[in-house]
């Protein structure tokens, strides 16, 4: 005959689940194995979260402050209520002697993990109730005195993230984006996600939202706001049937699918659309940087103002375009957040929570539209009181209406975002934290391999091979070290920028020629050229270079002092060049200073004729005063060639240009 | 389309496929056994006939969503389910056991992918669901011996416990 006493443990509990506390305190009173049932199955947990909600009746409230009184409820429980329970209750109610690793628990599960920095050295029962102080104050009251800076974070759109404070009185994170978005060159009207709610905070994301053809998509962004792999409940991917899906953690690039083999022209934006239109042409304009280096590969310079879009061709090859459209990531179950514990509403983030309070997605989302995160996004944190609840039509809203709450604002830093978002840090480059004004680099990852770009874009993979494990910043020095700059690099440089927009945003400035990099290899290269005297057999003993550099230290360059001047090579920003006699001898100093911001040289024998077309590929990308001195025999165009070039192909930054033509006519 | 299913006490049913698509673990076993017979060891006939009146009713209802637990609980019960469940005790029980043996959980989230340990909670949660409330509502505001005397439960606390528990109840009668 089934008795109650008699069924299972876990159908005890579930029935004891549905009592209110008042019967849940008789009902552990029964006998042995339903007091067993009570105190280790824990049915009490539903009902504190019921009455912590609700906060009626008051006789069941009553209880909930004295539960330590029964034996039969687990102390863990006070981790729960520690938690949940708003600043009012715990602060204005009694609460009984708890262990101190309750209060820990309770801590690290309440509130933020930079928030640790509170306790200093007291103990976690002290730190728990000065921040719930902390929060209850702010909370009721305008004041900022005891955080007078509030940090928040940058996801930018070159996987960095900046880390940055600002005054909490001033602090207005709409006004801080705005500055980025005008940087950004982004007009569109800032859109604010709620992402994670705790019992009093907020953590918020402000962006914008634009066309998925941007160039400026921001993947950081996304993966922030909407995993790869989280959809909301009811939104499935369908992977194309002749597809394989992908794996939850690969990159899912955007592949297009167009007939092979095809000759199309050089991308005339930064976007993958093969059939962009070329912009109109300004004087210093990227397009006008790009198309420099088709005038050098076609090596005709009178026919650089007319070369078309079409004219510069490049093979595309069939595995770079498979299909187009974008593969939806595999489903995917990530571990859930548990300290921080995010309120009822965001339970499983960061999976998907249902209920209606995860706003991560738009209420329209239907897992296709094509909207996407663009330039930067802000993440901050706004404090919130327990009765401020987004529920509904209402948060939306209430979202945009976040501007108001300027004392509320706290401090979000990179610890914080490392511990509610762990799935970020392989998407993170380079960590840039400001401190007095000033950006410190304080971590920066690369991710490899791009053994399968260089097949898929063709290239001789013996020359890369060994390379599938190195990052892509050292791929990148010896792609040029094994590349003929003069004939190849710019076509696989645009090859490789058009991979992918990850790539893009590394290769594309060097595609444009703003950027001069010399990899390893060749740096050793010319420092033997150095050391032999050979520098491609020019008369390099009569070169005398005095080259100041950054502590102003300066050295005297000849056959003897290279050495030096190697070792210096990362730090020269200032150069003067005396008595040269070949214009070609200040082409090959400039390949080998790629930070150079000043130069300053005299010619007094213009005799080059190869050094035209190395002075525009090696004209430093930085330079911002030039002062040239023409003590030649005759005006030789070349040397006016040379000034030219460098003034045109070198910077958009120059800010002073001298130039004395004292020429001597024989 | 209809399946049989024997009981403990070798009685036949024969059921609508649709009917007994409620049940989990018939569901699961239909792809195993194929035309064969399904046996049910642990429910009689009875206790099934109830069980398969309940899927009968609630044949075309609305899968439920999914419960982690985390919901807030109500004891409501609607009309036609609290006159099915007026039974005597045994039953009460029995059908409590059954259901959670049965798994009588809608398919909803075997066919969103849902992980089947969050299914089996799930299932868990509503196959004693009108019972377990059933039986909560007849605890509520009872005291702990007319708990004792209805469910015919036997005091077997020591003398230390009974002192415990009573000077832990002089503030509830204080209160």
């Amino acid at each position: 005959m089934a008795l109650l006493a008699s069924l299972p443990p876990e159908l005890l509990v579930k029935i004891f689940e549905y009592l209110d506390l008042c019967s849940l305190v008789d009902v552990s009173a029964v006998c042995s194995s339903f007091r067993v049932v009570c105190r280790e199955l824990n049915p009490w947990r539903a009902q504190i979260a019921r009455v912590l909600r609700d906060q009626q009746p008051q006789t069941e409230y009553c209880i909930l402050l004295h539960l330590s009184w029964y034996s039969a409820v687990s102390t863990q429980n006070w981790i729960h209520i520690l938690v949940v329970a708003s600043p009012e209750h715990i602060l204005f109610h009694d609460i009984p002697p708890l262990p101190e690793d309750i209060w820990h628990a309770a801590f690290t599960q309440r509130f933020l993990p930079s928030w640790q920095r509170w306790r200093k050295d007291g103990t976690w029962q002290r730190a728990y109730k000065l921040v719930l102080m902390r929060i209850w104050h702010r909370i009721n009251a305008t004041c900022t005195a005891d955080e007078a800076w509030t940090t928040y974070l940058i996801l930018s759109r070159h996987n960095v993230l900046n880390i940055s404070s600002a005054s909490s009185r001033q602090y207005n994170p709409h006004a801080v984006l705005n500055v980025y978005k005008e940087q950004n060159n982004l007009k569109q009207s800032s859109t604010t996600r709620l992402v994670l709610q705790l019992s009093d905070i907020r953590i918020i994301a402000i962006g914008t939202l634009g066309a998925s053809s941007s160039y400026q998509i921001n993947r950081l962004a996304k993966e922030f706001v909407n995993p790869s792999g989280v959809y909301p409940d009811g939104i499935l991917p369908f992977p194309d049937e002749d597809s394989a899906p992908l794996s939850a953690s690969s990159d899912t690039p955007q592949y297009f699918k167009i007939p092979v083999p095809r000759t199309i022209g050089t991308p005339m934006t930064r976007s993958l659309t093969m059939d962009a239109t070329p912009p109109a042409t300004k004087s210093n304009s990227l397009w006008r940087r790009f198309r420099r280096s088709e005038t050098f590969s076609s090596n005709t310079s009178s026919e650089q103002d007319t070369l078309s879009y079409v004219n510069a061709p490049l093979v595309v090859m069939e595995a770079m375009y498979k299909s187009l459209k974008p593969h939806p990531p595999t489903p995917r179950e990530y571990v859930r957040l548990t300290h921080p514990r995010p309120v009822d509403g965001h339970r499983n983030f960061p999976n998907y929570t249902p209920g209606g309070m995860d706003l991560r997605w738009p209420k329209t989302y239907d897992g296709t539209n094509e909207d996407t995160w663009v330039g930067p996004m802000l993440v901050t944190a706004i404090l919130v009181s327990s009765s401020d609840e987004l529920t509904g039509d209402s948060a939306e809203e209430l979202l945009r209406r976040v501007g108001s709450g300027r004392s509320r604002w706290v401090s979000f830093t990179g610890e914080d975002l490392d511990t509610i978002a762990p799935w970020l840090k392989t998407h993170i480059d380079k960590r840039m934290e400001e401190q007095n004004n000033r950006f410190f680099v304080t971590k920066k990852v690369f991710h490899g391999p791009p053994y399968s770009i260089i097949k898929r874009l063709g290239l001789n993979a013996a020359s890369f091979s060994g390379l599938a494990d190195l990052p892509n910043e050292l791929f990148l020095l010896i792609v040029y070290d094994h590349m003929d700059w003069a004939e190849d690099a710019p076509r696989t440089i645009r090859q490789l920028s058009a991979v992918s927009r990850r790539f893009r945003a590394f290769f594309g400035p060097v595609a444009s020629q703003s950027l001069i990099a010399i990899g390893a290899k060749r740096t050793l290269n010319i420092k033997r050229s150095l050391e032999n005297n050979d520098m491609d057999g020019s008369d390099f003993r009569h070169l005398r270079v005095r080259v100041r550099v950054t502590n102003w230290a300066t050295f005297s360059i000849g056959r003897n002092e290279v050495a030096p001047m190697v070792r210096g090579l990362g730090g020269l920003t200032s150069v003067s060049l005396t008595n040269v006699f070949v214009c070609r001898a200040v082409v090959s100093a400039l390949s080998f200073l790629p930070h150079l911001v000043r130069l300053e040289y005299d010619v007094n024998y213009p005799q080059t004729e190869e050094g035209d077309v190395e002075a525009i590929t090696k004209a430093p990308g930085h330079l911002q005063w030039l002062s040239v001195r023409f003590g030649a025999f005759s005006p030789y165009e070349h040397a006016f060639f040379i000034l030219y070039s460098i003034i045109t192909a070198s910077s958009k930054e120059i800010l002073h240009i001298a130039v004395d033509f004292n020429v001597l006519v024989p | 389309m209809s399946i049989t299913i024997v009981t403990s006490d070798n009685e036949q049913f024969c059921v609508e496929k649709l009917v007994a698509q409620r049940i989990a673990l018939i569901e699961d076993m239909v792809e195993n056994a194929g035309d064969r017979p399904i046996p049910l060891p642990n429910v009689t006939a009875s206790v099934l006939r109830k069980i398969l009146e309940y899927c009968e009713h609630h044949k075309n209802d609305p899968l439920p969503p999914y419960d982690d637990g985390s919901r807030s609980r109500t004891t409501h019960i609607s009309e036609w389910d609290q006159k099915f469940i007026t039974v005597d005790q045994e039953m009460l029980f029995e059908i409590i056991l059954a259901a959670n043996y049965l798994e009588m959980k809608p398919l909803l989230y075997v066919r969103l992918n849902v992980p089947r340990v969050q299914c089996l909670t799930a299932c868990n949660a509503v196959a004693g669901d009108i019972g377990c409330k059933t039986v909560a509502n007849m605890i509520k505001g009872k005291s702990p011996e007319e708990i004792r005397k209805l469910f015919n439960i036997v005091n077997n606390f020591t003398p230390e416990e009974e002192a415990q528990i009573r000077k832990e109840a002089e503030w509830a009668e204080d209160r």
